[in-house]
């Protein structure tokens, strides 16, 4: 009972890490174990097809293999057989699928779709299965050996030690996401095997030592952090061959020392390999300090902890790797969003040679542009620039500007006359070359580099983007400068153009803008009014192509041409300044300057109709949300200090802050008068002089309103 | 922390530093600017510095960090001869 | 008058006669929200844009890129343009590193300023000196001194700005004193309904500025403050009339004295020892020909004036003899004989009644004869009296009209008795305020407010055995 218990958490245990559903039977097709795992594939294919028969049919077959093995099930659908050899001599099959080979998608879902009908989505299921492909399969096939090693260790310990079931509670302390507890499972197998006194792992520290890093039992307390280099001793043996070993009645083996050193006396010492993701070989060792023999029993124990922590400890550094690819993505694409959104030039160059220095940490970083017309070459780099750079640049710019070698938006790797890689990655915006950006490497693996890859393509990819809205950006501003300029110009040789002109601007900006004309548009349309004093040739000449000369050479043309062109010729902007100069040149009689009866003049009309009418109701509500005025001398204050007309104004003036001159200009008076005035009125109102008369009249007023 | 793991806090100071060119600041400074640990920043500014990202002046522990703008060449002369193979 | 650095700011620039004087360090004091770094970044910005004077921005606590793109999108400077052209920076940097780097010779503050030439700096803010000032045991005020020091050095018009922490409008920053001048910013609820916002210049050094609370509003070219009409007009004025107190010292802080149709706050508290104040300040008026109106304090008596008065040398007698003298009085206190006609008493008018009593009986009487009139006003008893309410309705209306008789006002006021805001509106009713206090055996005396702009140190307040009988040290 317990065995078959301990199978099937097994069994649950490795479905669960890879995909897979996972079903054993014997060597007649005889299922022996329940079937486990959530591969939507394999469970559909068992469910609702005949892939039952298939295995059935397989298993019967003599399989005479002793290491596990893909078989296509179905065209292009594998299951892992998994070979079991039982102590009574029985042969069992573990059967673990399905996975789906990588490259041939579109023949595979034929096939299924034949088979079985196109009413199920086999497109969905195959993207969720595990793929198996030539640089993968030996990966798949380690997995699976460990995997046989274990049902195979499970089953003898059986046979021998009636059910004693030691193996579950450390197949229950699963491990998930986070790193594996290997001193707690350490000290689990200890309290379980008593055939072990110690227990403990060496993990690669470098690339030339080993360093133990967690030990658990009798006697191992120095262990920890000792260092020792691959070959060396019985731990660096194993380290170096990656097979398993033991070594018995060590006590007088000189090899011990690196342990007596460390006051540990060990008799027995079993070790076995523990393959990383990364590459390197961790050492799981054990023994005894009691009995000098290893037992059968021992070395399979081993085995069992050594393979388990293998599947945890993958599964770990798999998903600890995942994440990081992830936040690196992550924060890669908060970088490119940022770039999209500063449209500056200057920071989206700094952003490339910035990030991507950081992404490659190699020697060198520079993006090279070039000006499409003159063959002058902008160069923003960083760190080592080397002495050929010239030499390189030119090749680069040979490469990508001259050839024009079509290499589209892919990043190409080059060596360089110096020996350093780069990837270069083309700043393209749909057909437009814009520059280059060219990252020196530094040492990495060929993973790293694939990487690296993929995200400075991303990079260029959005940096060409930004630097194409940056360029539109700057191109638009100094258009604008300089139309603005040309404006203001007006304003200095004719004041009274440059204010029709400044009106006309704003009535026709109103009028594009409530017939819903998209900004831009309303905004040359505007410039165009302001500008209308030039020739339209004098625009074209200052500003280049740009539709703000267009829009006045067409809105004068309507007007003025009265054959050609016609007014559904030109644009919808070219109209607009049409209307408004036409209004400019008579507010009062317009429509016969525009002798049209287009449907925008009717809208024209009707626009100017309501403008006069909420003008009025402006002006109107302006006048009675305004909070009275403290300061300027009404009524009360004439009568009661009986002011003239004349006096009242001019106290109006003073009280506004007017001295006796601008008052003498503001009334038309001579400054003689305006003093006799102010005289008079400080006079009447009992001051010395202009302080206290503002001060009086304030004190009237108050008393007048809070009478 | 491993070189991998640091890749998103070095491009993040990076950033940093970029935007604010004219930041300067200490490794306590940075740190409550940034809201990130002293031992985390601290090997990540030191790769900065050896990529030329940024400046450091001062001796420890006052060190200061401050952007390096990166090289700019606004003209260089690519002479004619290369349109002739 | 100094040479001056224009601010940049329009009205601003108006209400400090130019500018701030050059070289200057200028406590730019405010609550959140007031509007202090967007002045700060105008005056560089206007300082590049009007004057080509490079400028530098520390900022402490906000990061220099949030300050980028908040000002251009708000008011479209584009601080980094001119960064790249070499005549800003914003400097992202803690306090401490900075006054270190300040302090030190050839620090990376003195490359930076000595590389694009800096002529402005705007700190923000000091206030965060306090927390490093207390961490590092520095004296926050020494430090603060150092920094004016080296900011003098470098010539540098620099403006630091300061959160308000302290709401009570009276207390006064000890930072005020070490700087050449103060320009508070202030939001208000006015009406309920919008916040007004106000600026003042407290202090000004070597200029000449317009005194009050001048409404600003934030509009898309930055700060803009309005000058009320009334205000500029009393600015163009010529300078104003000045009348002795007949202390020494005083008169020196003031320029000579208080200036005759003005009002001034006396803020005392009831340990203080005012008495030899008023005594000096009303002797003078006499010998120097004014009249007198005299509003009398409950705890002070005809008799009591008289005694005062005699020490100074003067005889009331006369003077009431002479018709130069009015009193108003609140209690029906005995009189001596033949002094009869000279008060009014009130103390059965409401207020309403009071009201009309000032505008028929009292305001005609000041209007006749060619004499000045000096009024002594003990505002605590109308607060006791008449309550807070008719103080708040009717201090304004009379300051303003005994200013337009050009009257001299002396008012004499607990602060801390009437509460807060009272406090404040009177301090902003008058034009200018002094106050003395005791502490510990001693009493000082401090001008708080004055129209010169002038924010003095406390000073001792010494007795002599002569007049005035008193002296600052």
């Amino acid at each position: 009972m317990q065995q078959s218990e301990l199978l099937e958490e097994l069994q649950q245990v490795y479905a669960e890490r890879f995909g897979l559903t996972i079903l054993m039977t014997d060597e007649n097709g005889e299922r022996l174990s329940s079937i486990t795992g959530d591969n939507v594939l394999c469970n559909h294919l068992l469910d609702k097809g005949d892939l039952w028969g298939h295995i059935q049919e397989a298993a019967v077959w003599k399989w005479d293999v002793t290491k596990p093995a893909f078989y296509d099930i179905l065209p292009g659908i594998y299951f892992l057989v998994i070979p079991i050899s039982g102590e009574d001599g029985q042969e069992y099959l573990i059967w673990a699928g399905v996975l789906a080979e990588e490259g041939n998608d579109l023949l595979t879902l034929g096939q299924l779709n034949n088979r079985y009908g196109t009413e199920t989505n086999w497109e969905e299921m195959l993207s969720e299965a595990p793929a198996v492909k030539p640089d993968n399969k030996d990966w798949w096939i380690l997995r699976s050996t460990r995997l046989s090693g274990l049902v195979q260790a499970l089953l003898k310990e059986e046979s021998r030690s009636s059910g004693f079931g030691w193996q579950l509670p450390l197949l229950q302390k699963r491990t998930g996401l986070e790193k594996p507890d290997i001193q707690g499972l350490f000290e689990l197998f200890l309290s379980e095997r008593k055939d072990y006194d110690f227990l403990g792992i060496a993990e690669t520290q470098d690339e030339e030592q080993y360093s133990i890093t967690n030990v658990a039992g009798k006697e191992v307390q120095n262990l920890p952090g000792s260092l020792f280099a691959p070959g060396e001793g019985f731990l660096g043996r194993v380290a170096i061959t990656k097979e398993a070993y033991y070594w018995e009645d060590i006590e007088n083996n000189p090899r011990s020392f690196f342990f007596h050193r460390r006051n540990f006396y060990p008799k027995t010492i079993i070790c076995h390999p523990v393959q990383r993701h990364d590459g390197t070989t961790a050492v799981v060792f054990g023994g005894s300090v009691s009995v000098t023999g290893v037992s059968r029993q021992a070395m399979d124990a081993g085995q069992f902890i050594a393979s388990m922590l293998e599947a945890g400890l993958y599964t770990y550094d798999l998903q600890k790797e995942n994440n990081h690819q992830l936040n690196r993505l992550s924060s890669l694409i908060e970088i490119c969003k940022l770039m999209a959104a500063t449209p500056e030039v200057k920071r989206i160059l700094y952003i490339l040679v910035d990030i991507s220095l950081n992404l490659a940490e190699g020697p060198f970083t520079s993006v090279i542009l070039k000006d499409e017309e003159s063959d002058k070459v902008q160069l923003v780099s960083r760190g080592n620039i080397p002495a050929s750079m010239e030499v390189y640049v030119r090749d680069v710019i040979k490469r990508y500007y001259t050839e024009r070698s079509d290499t589209g938006t892919e990043a190409q790797l080059y060596d360089t006359s110096w020996g350093t890689e780069v990837i270069e990655c083309p700043l393209f915006h749909k057909q437009e070359l814009l520059g280059v950006l060219c990252v020196g490497i530094g040492e990495g693996t060929e993973q790293q580099l694939k990487e690296q890859r993929t995200f400075l393509e991303t990079l260029a990819i959005i940096g060409a983007i930004s630097l194409q809205l940056a360029k539109q950006n700057q191109e638009s501003e100094s258009t604008a400068g300089q139309a603005e300029a040309l404006f203001r110009a007006i304003e200095q040789f004719n004041k009274e153009a440059f204010d029709k002109a400044d009106t006309t601007a704003a009535l026709a900006g109103e009028f594009a803008q409530k017939i819903g004309l998209p900004a831009p548009m309303v905004k040359d349309i505007v410039t165009a009014c302001q500008l209308s004093y030039y020739s339209p040739s004098f625009l074209k000449d200052i500003l280049g192509d740009n539709k703000v000369s267009d829009m006045v050479k067409e809105g004068l043309e309507l007007l003025d041409n009265k054959e050609s062109p016609a007014w559904d010729e030109v644009s919808i902007g070219s109209q607009v300044v049409a209307l408004g100069l036409a209004y400019e040149r008579h507010p009062e009689n317009w429509e016969a300057e525009v002798q049209s009866e287009e449907g925008i003049v009717e809208e024209f009309r009707t626009f100017l109709k309501e403008r006069q009418v909420s003008e009025q109701e402006f002006t109107l509500r302006e006048g009675i949300s305004s909070p009275p005025e403290l300061m300027v001398a009404d009524s009360t204050v004439k009568e009661q200090m009986s002011l003239s007309p004349r006096e009242h104004e001019v106290l109006e003036l003073v009280i506004q802050g007017l001295n006796n001159k601008e008052i003498a200009e503001e009334l038309y008076i001579s400054g003689h008068t305006v003093k006799n005035h102010v005289t008079k009125i400080f006079q009447k109102l009992e001051v010395p002089d202009r302080a206290h008369a503002i001060s009086k009249v304030y004190q009237l007023k108050y008393q007048h309103s809070n009478r | 922390m491993e070189k991998k793991e640091a890749l998103p806090l070095q491009m993040e100071c990076t950033m940093f530093f970029q935007s604010n060119p004219y930041m300067i600041e200490s490794l306590a400074g940075l740190e409550n600017r940034l809201g990130r640990r002293k031992e985390d920043l601290q090997p990540v500014l030191e790769l900065l510095v050896q990529q030329g990202i940024i400046r450091k002046t001062g001796k420890e522990p006052k060190s200061l960090y401050r952007y390096n703008e990166p090289m700019v060449i606004t003209e260089m002369n690519i002479p004619d001869t290369l349109e002739s193979p | 008058m100094q040479k001056q650095i224009t601010t940049g700011i329009d009205g601003l620039d108006t209400i400090l006669s130019g500018g701030i004087p050059a070289k200057s360090t200028v406590i730019i004091d405010g609550a959140p929200g007031t509007g202090k770094t967007t002045l700060g970044v105008q005056f560089l910005y206007e300082g590049i844009m009007q004057e080509d004077e490079s400028g530098i921005l520390i900022t402490f606590e906000e990061f220099p890129d949030q300050i980028y793109s908040d000002v251009k999108s708000s008011f479209g400077w584009d601080l980094r343009k001119m960064e790249e052209a070499d005549k800003l920076r914003v400097v992202g940097v803690s306090p401490d590193i900075f006054m270190d780097q300040m302090m030190e010779p050839e620090g990376l503050m003195e490359q930076m300023i000595k590389e694009i030439g800096c002529k402005r700096i705007v700190i923000d803010s000091i206030s965060l000196f306090r927390y490093f000032a207390e961490a590092d045991g520095f004296d926050e005020r020494r430090l603060l001194y150092q920094l004016r020091n080296i900011l003098r050095k470098f010539g540098l018009a620099s403006l630091l700005i300061q959160e308000r922490s302290n709401l009570d409008i009276s207390h006064v920053p000890d930072s005020y004193f070490i700087v050449d001048g103060v320009i508070r910013l202030s939001v208000r609820k006015h009406l309920d309904v919008f916040r007004k916002r106000t600026l003042e210049v407290v202090k000004m050094r070597g200029t000449r500025i317009i005194e009050g609370e001048h409404t600003y509003r934030i509009t898309e070219r930055g700060l803009y403050p309005m000058i009320a009409a009334q205000t500029v007009a009393e600015h163009k004025k010529v300078k104003a009339e000045k009348v002795s107190t007949g202390i020494h010292g005083l008169d020196r802080l003031l320029d000579g004295g208080v200036d005759r149709g003005a009002v001034y706050m006396l803020d005392t508290n009831s340990r203080a020892n005012y008495m030899p104040v008023i005594g000096s300040i009303l002797s003078e008026r006499f010998r120097a020909g004014d009249n007198l109106l005299a509003v009398l304090s409950s705890t002070q008596t005809l008799d009591d004036l008289n005694r005062l008065l005699y020490h100074h040398h003067i005889e009331l007698e006369e003077m009431v003899r002479e018709q130069q003298i009015h009193f108003i009085e609140h209690y029906r206190r005995s009189v001596p004989a033949g002094w009869e006609n000279s008060v009014f008493y009130v103390d059965q008018l409401s207020n309403e009644d009071y009201n009309q009593f000032l505008k028929n009986q009292c305001y005609p009487l000041l209007h006749e004869g060619e004499k000045e009139w000096f009024v002594y006003y003990d505002l605590n008893t109308i607060i006791t009296e008449r309550g807070t309410d008719y103080v708040l309705s009717s201090f304004a209306k009379e300051a303003a009209f005994a200013r337009s008789l050009g009257m001299t006002v002396l008012v004499l006021c607990n602060f801390k008795e009437v509460g807060e805001q009272v406090a404040s509106f009177l301090e902003r009713t008058t034009n200018g305020v002094f106050k003395t206090w005791v502490d510990g055996s001693n009493q000082y005396l401090q001008v708080t407010k004055a129209s010169n702009g002038q924010l003095s140190e406390p000073y001792l307040l010494e007795s002599m055995k002569e007049h005035p009988f008193i002296r600052l040290i």
